[in-house]
């Protein structure tokens, strides 16, 4: 058995070396959520929270309505991340009066199994201990360095670069960097290709848990679905759309919680896009505004928003 | 339990152990523990399973009995029909059953006679198609008197259920298997050795190639009417390389696993793409099945034997079988159908000489067009896909929004990677090179491999694709 042992042993051991060492070299690795997590906690007391996919990204003014906010949006972020990324902000911190969730309609379908992000997902794991899949390998491979940083083999080559980079808050703010692509694909993309009609139960109930976590802290919050452009929605899947705006309905009837929807919105024009799907600074300042306007801050005890039509 | 799994990376160290040093004094303990040990690894899907193979077990280990004792030629006769009745019943109601009803349906409805049959909600048994073709091989050879019907019945349970060929073959044969369990094992590290780098090679495979091309394949396949052109022809490019790694990978890891025990199972793949015949392929791809259709459906046909519209037709009837064999659904008909035309082409038409690669890159370029059929959901899909493959964008190389140039790069190399080791592979049998008697070269290629298992791997765990036949 001598020699059967000898190469396993051999085997394993440069294996392990291989994986320890690997490890070490991406032990400061910083994926986006590690960046957002480590810009927050350097701002701290923000009182507005602002959260979505990469459509949400623009919307980085560093105050809203007069109160400090952190945005923290991230490409390929679903409803799920968005549940878990606020209960650990809530557990955390007890000055945030307002959530604003960026919530497409395609997101309440979104597949992570055929959008490819259990890599993504697995990069929340430090931060926020939740995972689509809680198997013990996914906890292993969210556990590691490497795996989290989907591995990065430009890293290897970028190093401090990285970690320097967290340090700046104001960068981190405007880490949002749009995907330029036809307005065509991506549409069909988002509301075919990445939709199953099956995952809407599971992501509408993941939106709720959102509003009884941010209800029962007293925080307020407000779903809004920015505005696409004509060459986005005109390709868009009619039957997302229907079921968007349905779920969006139902929410705002059952809880109560102020929607805004600018699906077609008739105020933007081609200079509040830098693509199909993503608006460009003049773009989200026009967003913010609007939202801004049509929320009234009543001042009462419940600090109730209302909206203006 | 799936042999990529953390699962089984734990399972098989412990059996491993108990198996060569606790039970290593007894043979009948030895190959309980693997009764137990297989049990365990089945049961992990679902527990339920455990009693359809009990009872294949029993019911086939009597019928052998009975069959050995019995010298009546009609009795016999009517012995091995239980035995098949009972093993094809299992499987038809498992697996055919839905299909059957389904089409019966269609085809009254088609002559204007609308008839009511529901189709039940069956869930198929992971392997029942291939430890019944193990089984039925035994009872078969036995009645045949080229095997004697074994008395131990744990050694039969443990050829029935040895788990590191249970659920996806090779589909082992009572003369080639069997015996193995009546005689005492005695480690061979050599052995052991070569079933370490094929385990390696397997997860390779399989986890490397197979699964990293499954993203591009399956996002393509499950939603076709929304590509055209270029995307459908890379999609069907990387199942044929998906496919024999997902499926040789498994094989390569079950040899390797029965070795670690001191078992030899059949070969069941052999660079199947660098066959310069179509019935060249047949002898290089899932060998196990290939010969277990050629012993049982066509040479009781009557295989070669008569006239030549005969054996073409036997060809064509073993094919089909074949293809129905690997699931209940129309395209598998066909491909079976058009697998056995090409076989009667390749036989009949007299040989063009031309040389080696053009004959090779000619059966790779069809065989890969049949794997179209084979992967389609749907005949519907399947005349989309021949209707609009040839749309080609040429603005879009890759074509699929989701699929990064890097990764279809990194693609691109495995397959190039899998090609090289292939052809290597073929060089190293011919040559009679032993790497793994070669302990420094074996760790380092072993090594390399899990390294690259780690640094590339697809971790999101997918079943073997042959799991579902």
């Amino acid at each position: 058995m001598k020699p059967f042992f000898k190469v396993v042993l051999t085997t394993l051991s440069i294996l392990i070396i291989g994986v320890f060492t690997i490890e070490y070299l991406y032990k400061d690795y910083k994926t986006t959520i590690d960046k957002k997590f480590d810009a927050y906690n350097k701002q701290r007391s923000s009182q507005v929270i602002l959260i979505g996919n990469s459509h949400v990204g623009c919307l980085n003014e560093p105050e809203f309505n007069g109160k400090t906010s952190f945005n923290f949006s991230i490409g390929g972020q679903d409803i799920f991340h968005f549940y878990t990324i606020l209960k650990t902000v809530l557990e955390q911190e007890n000055n945030i009066e307002l959530v604003i969730i960026g919530v497409d309609y395609d997101l309440f379908g979104y597949d992570y199994k055929i959008a490819n992000t259990m890599w993504l997902d697995r990069t929340y794991y430090k931060k926020t201990k939740s995972l689509y899949d809680s198997s013990y390998s996914n906890k292993i491979m969210a556990s590691s360095a490497f795996f989290r940083s989907n591995r990065d083999f430009s890293y290897l080559f970028r190093g401090k670069e990285n970690i320097a980079d967290s340090q700046n808050i104001k960068e981190e703010n405007k880490m949002f960097t749009p995907i330029i692509g036809s307005a065509k694909d991506r549409a069909i993309e988002h509301s075919v290709h990445k939709f199953d009609v099956n995952l809407v139960n599971s992501n509408v109930s993941y939106l709720e848990k959102i509003i009884f976590l941010t209800l029962s802290k007293g925080v307020n919050i407000v779903l809004i679905n920015l505005p696409k452009h004509n060459n986005y929605y005109n390709n868009y899947n009619k039957e997302v759309i229907e079921i968007g705006k349905k779920e969006f309905e139902l929410i705002r009837n059952k809880y109560q919680v102020p929607v805004f929807d600018f699906w077609e919105s008739p105020v933007f024009n081609d200079t509040d896009f830098v693509d199909g799907d993503h608006l460009s600074e003049v773009g989200a300042k026009k967003v913010l505004s609007i939202i801004e306007d049509s929320i009234i801050n009543t001042q009462t005890h419940n600090n109730v928003y209302t909206i203006i039509d | 339990m799936l042999f990529n799994s953390i699962d089984f990376a734990i399972f098989l160290p412990i059996v491993f152990i108990l198996y060569w040093f606790v039970t290593n004094r007894n043979l009948k303990l030895q190959n309980l523990l693997i009764v137990v040990a297989s049990y365990v690894f089945y049961g992990w899907w679902d527990w339920r399973f455990l009693s359809l193979i009990t009872f294949s077990i029993v019911v086939d280990y009597l019928m052998g009995l009975l069959l050995g004792k019995e010298e009546n030629q009609r009795k016999r006769k009517i012995l091995l029909l239980v035995s098949i009745v009972v093993n094809l019943g299992f499987l038809g109601f498992f697996k055919y059953y839905n299909f059957f009803v389904d089409n019966f349906v269609a085809a009254f409805s088609f002559f204007g006679r609308d008839i009511k049959a529901n189709s039940l909600n069956i869930i198929l048994p992971v392997g029942i198609s291939f430890y019944t073709f193990q089984t039925l091989s035994y009872t078969i050879d036995v009645y045949r008197r080229k095997f004697e019907p074994t008395k131990d019945f744990i050694a039969f349970a443990a050829f029935v259920s040895f788990f590191p060929n249970l659920v996806a073959g090779p589909i082992e044969r009572a003369t080639n298997l069997l015996p193995q369990f009546y005689s005492k094992r005695v480690f061979n590290w050599e052995k052991a050795n070569k079933g370490f780098l094929l385990i390696c090679w397997g997860l390779f495979m399989k986890i490397v190639i197979a699964d990293n091309l499954a993203f591009y394949v399956n996002t393509v396949f499950n939603d076709i009417e929304s590509f055209k052109g270029l995307p459908l022809i890379w999609a069907t490019f990387f199942f044929t390389f998906q496919i024999y790694c997902d499926f040789a990978g498994y094989s390569y890891i079950a040899i390797g696993t029965a070795k670690f025990f001191g078992f030899d199972l059949i070969t069941n793949f052999r660079q199947p793409y660098l066959a310069v015949s179509f019935s060249e392929f047949w002898k290089r791809w899932h060998i196990s099945l290939s010969s277990w259709f050629k012993d049982y459906v066509y040479i009781p046909l009557g295989g070669n034997r008569k006239t030549t519209i005969a054996t073409n037709f036997n060809i064509l009837i073993t094919f089909l079988v074949s293809g129905f064999w690997h699931g209940a659904n129309w395209t598998f008909i066909i491909w079976g159908l058009i697998h056995g035309l090409l076989n009667i082409l390749s036989r009949n038409v007299t040989k063009i000489k031309t040389f080696k690669f053009i004959r090779i890159s000619f059966v790779f370029g069809i065989t890969m067009f049949t794997w179209v059929v084979f992967r389609a959901n749907s005949i519907n899909d399947l005349i989309y896909f021949f209707t609009n493959f040839f749309k080609i964008n040429t603005s879009k190389i890759i074509g699929l929004p989701t699929m990064e140039r890097s990764d279809f790069l990194m693609l691109i190399i495995f397959i190039v990677v899998l090609f090289i080791v292939d052809i290597l592979i073929s060089y190293f049998e011919k040559q009679k090179v032993k790497l793994y008697e070669k302990t420094f070269v074996l760790s380092i290629l072993s090594s390399i491999l899990l390294l690259s298992i780690y640094l590339f791997g697809s971790f999101e765990v997918q079943e073997f694709i042959y799991f579902q036949f």
